[in-house]
């Protein structure tokens, strides 16, 4: 009895290393290309960052992959593509207003999520907060859905003296009502500290897409408009003296609290000599 | 009536205690029917601490347990109210809610044993397949399903087991974990064995994982183009995991070897690479009165095993790694605990030595050494370019960069009856780069000295004195606590932990009570950020200061 045991224990023991085998795939059947689809809107991308957060480099790559991908300059000139801002967060880097290498934003505590893990970043405000792998399906998903908001023509930015001029004009396919303009203002080619993924800092790390201040307020500005209709906008801006006016651009969009950003444009900052 | 007030309803009877409920008479106890329970609660009034801010008035997290037994059944459930979680769960996404967490019933005859609900196991060491709860860390990663139990045969055991994992809320049916474990007692059929008062155990498992997904919804897209173009990855969806052990123990000494071996399981915390993953453990113990001495090797490489492959916090895991660091109770010891690397691996070895003077006396040393694999090229924890690509090739025996290393020595001497000291020397090495990703490597050399005297029959004292100095990270601390009990009843305790170079103070203040079942804990304090870690598990506890509250009932 006892040896028909042990040759049962043993014969289960080697079935159980024999049973299920393993699920193998070759290396050149590991990918599924995935069709470029044809952009008709610009999507805007929030991503959450910081100096302080050894991630966030990889994330900078992923989101410039995405843009690399996207904003072709066939897109750009039919006002299509991804739009990315940087709003680096109080816990992971220093105040703009305290120090003059700072990166976060006065309005940028305000523009945080609560539960954020950076690099994060939301796709048109109706995303959720995504991981930086999940970034690129969530473009791709949304870049091919017809907005309801167009930008009638490029939205014009001018440095007039020491103010920021801002005019523009949306027009809407629906019904608006409770919409929201935001104008913000972004700057590129910053070059500062960052901790990069192996704990150490990069004092010459160059920052893209960096938040740099609301326009108009955190909450932008509340509108309402018929369907088929135009709204003209126009907003001045006195910028910080220690911003690069080279660097910068305007970004705008339009957002309900259903469907989260309906449109985003951007320019960069004309300086009229 | 839904589950979840049906739930809370039984949980209120709770309080009112419960000893044996007997539907039988007393001459037969077959029918006797036994309840056991638990109540805890712990909660914080939170105050604004650095620049964090809760919008809460009162955080808090409330478990209650009751648990039925009897010859034939067990059948048990848990509710848990998480609504407005303490600290160190507030920023979890999915740890908010509240319900029943826990139900289980098993019906058991002759040797064979069935469970439907919520099951804890682990097969052997838990290499391939452990679930457990760990409340401090917000752990529980039961399986939702069935287990058969079979002791009925003479000197084998076998369980088999399936279902979904859960994570905090969710049980998704898109992931489900089966397992299979076998073990046999050759003393029971291999009559010298038993002769030599010798136990030999060997054992086998089996842990599947089928994890569904789609390209449509929920695949996974590369984060960079390959070759030009974004790509979506084909995964596998079912990843097998197995392991193969032996024990054996006679006398003084006990032998463990344990072997397990993981199918290529492409996850997020080995950057979707296609490689086996193993881990190989060795453990040696002599032990005889007054004198202990243990020698541990484990190797481990890739074998962060999961139900959902997109984690990357501690939930989900489906199997756990042994830690090979000595698990530290001071509070300057534990400041730079050891996290466990599953998916990069680890060299690890340990020592613990004790050997005991005359009664008195014990003395006490341990050894931690746990080194990174070699591989070709640097570790790094994420790495875009790597996805669907091969796991990189490593060295069996050669070893990566340092990731922990510890050596302390422990004096325990009774002096008197009423009085006895403590005294520790430690210093570590923890390489806070690769185990938290940044901070550079930290040498720390600490001392301790706690002292207990009994100044009555009822009233102890306690006295904690700790020195912990580092020229790295935030530098040097002093730690002093006092203790005064008044048995059994009350013991009231001040500790004050301060940062000498940022001179910041964390104080404590509590007073706990116990009556009978009850044990009530009031406090006020700072805690300071860091890691709580069990069993080589951490979580990062943000800082906080407030009012604190505990309250404990068991029955």
């Amino acid at each position: 009895m006892n040896k028909n045991f042990s040759k049962l224990f043993a014969l289960l023991a080697g079935t159980l290393m024999l049973t299920a085998c393993e699920e193998t795939i070759p290396a050149d059947k590991r990918y599924t290309p995935i069709a470029n689809d044809h952009p008709v809107r610009s999507v805007l991308v929030e991503e959450y960052t910081g100096v302080k957060c050894v991630n966030c480099p990889n994330g900078h790559a992923a989101l410039e992959a995405i843009e690399e991908l996207y904003n072709t300059p066939a897109n750009m000139e039919q006002g299509v593509g991804v739009v990315a801002v940087g709003i680096h967060i109080p816990d992971f880097g220093y105040s703009a207003e305290s120090r003059p290498d700072g990166l976060v934003a006065p309005e940028a505590g305000s523009l945080t999520p609560d539960e954020v893990a950076p690099p994060q970043a939301q796709i048109n405000r109706n995303s959720g907060l995504l991981d930086r792998n999940a970034w690129a399906k969530a473009v791709k998903e949304t870049i091919v859905r017809p907005p309801k908001v167009t930008f009638v023509s490029s939205v014009l930015a001018e440095m007039r003296g020491n103010s920021i001029v801002i005019s523009g004009k949306v027009h809407s396919a629906e019904n608006l009502s409770a919409a929201r303009l935001h104008v913000w203002i972004v700057e590129d080619n910053i070059v500062t500290r960052q901790l990069m993924p192996d704990g150490t800092p990069n004092l010459n790390y160059v920052h893209m897409n960096v938040f740099r201040g609301c326009v108009n307020g955190v909450k932008g500005s509340e509108f309402s408009m018929q369907r088929n209709s135009e709204r003209a906008f126009s907003f001045t801006y006195a910028p910080d003296s220690r911003w690069k006016a080279e660097n910068l651009r305007v970004v705008v969009f339009v957002e309900t609290p259903a469907d989260g950003v309906l449109n985003v444009t951007q320019n960069n900052l004309q300086i009229n000599q | 009536m839904n589950l979840k007030v049906t739930a809370l309803l039984a949980a209120s009877l709770l309080p009112l205690g419960a000893a044996a409920i007997d539907f039988g008479s007393p001459k037969n106890p077959d029918r006797q029917v036994t309840a056991h329970g638990s109540v805890q609660v712990d909660g914080l009034v939170p105050e604004d601490e650095g620049s964090t801010h809760y919008k809460e008035k009162l955080l808090g997290d409330a478990y209650a347990n009751i648990g039925l037994f009897s010859k034939f059944v067990d059948a048990g459930l848990r509710v848990e109210y998480l609504e407005h979680p303490l600290p160190a769960f507030y920023s979890s996404p999915g740890f908010k809610g509240w319900g029943v967490g826990n139900f289980y019933a098993t019906g058991k005859y002759k040797g064979f044993q069935l469970t439907a609900g919520d099951i804890y196991e682990q097969f052997g060491t838990g290499m391939i397949l452990r679930t457990y709860e760990d409340r401090a860390l917000g752990i529980d990663n039961a399986i939702r399903g069935g287990r058969l139990r079979i002791d009925a045969l003479k000197g084998f055991h076998f369980t088999f087991l399936g279902g979904v994992q859960r994570r905090y809320w969710d049980w998704t049916t898109r992931s489900r974990v089966y397992g299979l474990d076998a073990e046999w007692e050759l003393q029971e059929h291999i009559k010298p064995l038993s002769a030599h008062d010798i136990v030999w155990t060997l054992g086998a498992s089996w842990v599947s994982k089928r994890e569904r997904y789609s390209h449509h919804s929920d695949s996974i897209m590369t984060p960079l183009p390959v070759n030009g173009q974004y790509q979506f990855l084909n995964l596998p969806q079912r990843v097998n995991a197995f392991d193969v052990r032996t024990h054996f123990y006679k006398g003084n000494v006990d032998v463990l070897a344990e072997f397990a071996l993981k199918h290529p399981d492409p996850s997020a915390d080995n950057n979707y690479t296609f490689g086996r993953g193993t881990a190989l453990l060795l453990s040696a113990t002599y032990s005889k009165r007054g004198l202990s001495a243990q020698l541990q090797a484990k190797r481990s490489e890739d074998m962060s095993f999961r139900s959902r492959r997109t984690m990357t916090d501690i939930t989900s895991f489906i199997n756990y790694l042994p830690p090979f660091a000595y698990q530290h109770t001071y509070a300057l010891a534990s400041m730079y605990p050891y996290a466990t690397q599953y998916a990069p691996g680890e060299w690890a070895f340990q020592g613990n030595f004790a050997y005991a003077i005359k009664r008195r006396t014990k003395l006490r040393l341990n050894l931690s050494y746990i080194r990174g694999i070699k591989r070709e090229g640097e570790w790094m924890k994420t790495d875009d370019s790597m996805y669907g690509k091969d796991a990189v090739k490593t060295s069996f025996f050669g070893t990566g960069p340092l990731y922990y290393q510890d050596f302390n020595l422990q004096a325990d001497h009774k002096f008197t009856r009423r009085f006895s000291m403590n005294a520790m020397y430690m210093f570590q090495r923890y390489n806070k780069t690769a185990i938290e990703g940044e901070g550079g490597t930290i040498n720390a050399h600490i001392a301790v000295l706690e002292a207990k005297g009994k100044c009555s029959d009822v009233v102890t004292l306690r006295g904690e004195l700790q020195y912990l100095a580092t020229k790295q990270d935030k530098g040097d601390w002093l730690y002093g606590m006092l203790e005064v009990s008044v048995l059994p009843y009350v013991m009231v305790s001040a500790s004050d932990q301060w940062n000498i170079d940022n001179k910041d103070h964390y104080y404590m203040f509590t007073v706990t009570g116990n009556y009978r079942n009850n044990r009530l804990m009031l406090g006020y304090g700072r805690t300071r950020e860091g890691f709580n870690c069990s069993g080589g598990v951490c979580r990062f506890m943000p800082a906080t200061r407030g009012f604190q509250l505990s309250y404990n009932y068991n029955f």
